[in-house]
């Protein structure tokens, strides 16, 4: 009766991935973001009423969400933009958190209020994860195109933490607030949060503002900073969380698709088509946020026949035979969705992951 | 005999769960794993029953003497309500 949540997990994937069932899904509830984040994949303004009007409702979310449950998702996140945007977000979160699923927000904290706090601790989720783009307002500033996003979210931080809601801090490192970064994994430790690092940032999905490209680290000073970071988790203390490079969109399947050196047939090392799913703010189904295809149909379909069409197209995406035979393939973050991005093609390397992988791969004393 | 308001049960990818939902989660965070007996004992225990109608879904369902389905419902009720599960 009583098993480890990660053993409970594994057990349940890898049934889950011998049955074809999703497990996992991401509803991204809204492209709408009051930041304009530099590194952003997904950002509209928040007044953008073009995609306003092509928002899923939420009667929509809802039945989707049943559907997603009946055909067996557990762990559901919902994200965005800025979930907390939708007026109607407080309806979809409330049908939601009585149908069975391990829920998840992920938030930039910035809007929250300690109403929101108080309606949300009486109907908790599983977590709430907030990244931090800045140890100061300077930073946030500069990664955000605000000043008061930095005391805002420590503000939603500490509100969500002293009401008892389980609470993650994040943050995604680009150029802008590198140097801020041991500021910020200290805001984590003096409140003894999990503390976890998108290390990847991927080219836009969909038209915006945003420069991902022009950010983000180059391989050689994203490379310094995961050794960096490697040092930090050596030298933890016994009560410290261990700081996790995390992913902004892929499905987290704990160990089973992530061994090093595991050369699997299928071009998909994460969950994403074949035990997870991502629902986009104007309702296609896709295997993660990266991409925005295969798509399929939710609302059309019924989510469980656009999950074995979406199956189905996902086993079609050739694997990268130039990635499989690399040499430094188990120190690359390669995958059908990020080959998209970075090289318009499933089969093409990248050279952004390929010379990160090469400097991963070389022994420093 | 009734298990408390505010859990579901989901088979997910052959596993049965119960899951708190709603507000329940505020007093219990986690998740309970239920064999397959359990799991149908569970289900019957959402209605108020005594425990010779647990004993009869068991005896109905499994072919096992009756004292082997005696222990295991009344083994699995300590269990609940050891964990504080049971309506009071």
């Amino acid at each position: 009766m009583a098993l480890n949540l990660t053993k409970l997990m594994e057990g349940i994937y890898a049934q889950a991935r011998e049955n074809g069932s999703p497990v996992n899904a991401n509803f991204e509830l809204t492209s709408r973001c009051n930041l304009k984040c530099k590194m952003c994949y997904v950002c509209r303004p928040v007044n953008d009423q073009d995609a306003k009007s092509q928002e899923l409702t939420a009667k929509q979310w809802i039945q989707l969400a049943r559907e997603a449950r009946d055909a067996g998702v557990l762990t559901l996140t919902l994200t965005g933009g800025e979930v907390f945007l939708r007026q109607d977000f407080k309806e979809i979160y409330e049908a939601l958190a009585r149908m069975g699923f391990i829920l998840q927000i992920y938030t930039n904290g910035t809007i929250i209020t300690p109403d929101i706090v108080k309606w949300l601790s009486k109907i908790p989720p599983s977590r709430v994860s907030i990244t931090l783009y800045g140890g100061s307002a300077e930073t946030c500033a500069n990664v955000t195109g605000y000043a008061y996003a930095y005391d805002r979210m420590l503000r939603a931080v500490d509100l969500l933490n002293n009401a008892g809601i389980l609470t993650e801090m994040k943050t995604t490192v680009i150029r802008d607030n590198i140097a801020d970064f041991d500021s910020i994994y200290q805001l984590a430790q003096d409140r003894k949060l999990k503390f976890g690092i998108v290390n990847y940032v991927s080219p836009r999905r969909e038209g915006s503002f945003s420069d991902p490209e022009g950010c983000r680290l180059s391989p050689s000073e994203l490379d310094r900073f995961e050794r960096r970071v490697k040092q930090i988790n050596r030298e933890r203390r016994e009560n410290e969380e261990e700081v996790a490079l995390d992913d902004a969109v892929a499905h987290d399947e704990g160990p089973l698709y992530k061994q090093a050196g595991e050369h699997d047939a299928k071009a998909f090392r994460c969950a994403a088509g074949s035990t997870g799913f991502w629902i986009t703010w104007d309702g296609k189904m896709t295997p993660c946020g990266l991409m925005d295809k295969p798509a399929t149909d939710p609302v059309q379909q019924g989510v469980k026949a656009a999950w074995e069409t979406l199956k189905q197209h996902c086993r079609l995406i050739p694997t990268c035979e130039t990635c499989l035979q690399c040499e430094y393939y188990s120190y690359c973050d390669s995958c059908p969705g990020r080959l998209l991005t970075e090289s318009g093609c499933y089969t093409r390397p990248a050279p952004y992951l390929c010379e990160t992988a090469r400097l991963r791969s070389v022994k420093i004393d | 005999m009734k298990v408390k308001d505010g859990f579901m049960l989901r088979e997910v990818a052959g596993q049965w769960l119960v899951i708190p939902i709603g507000e329940r989660v505020v007093e219990f965070n986690g998740i309970i794993t239920l064999s397959e007996s359990g799991a149908l004992l569970w289900k019957a225990m959402e209605e108020d029953v005594d425990e010779e109608a647990l004993v009869k879904v068991i005896l109905g369902e499994y072919v096992i003497d009756e004292a082997t389905a005696r222990a295991d419902v009344a083994g699995f009720i300590t269990m609940i309500n050891e964990r504080d599960l049971l309506d009071a």
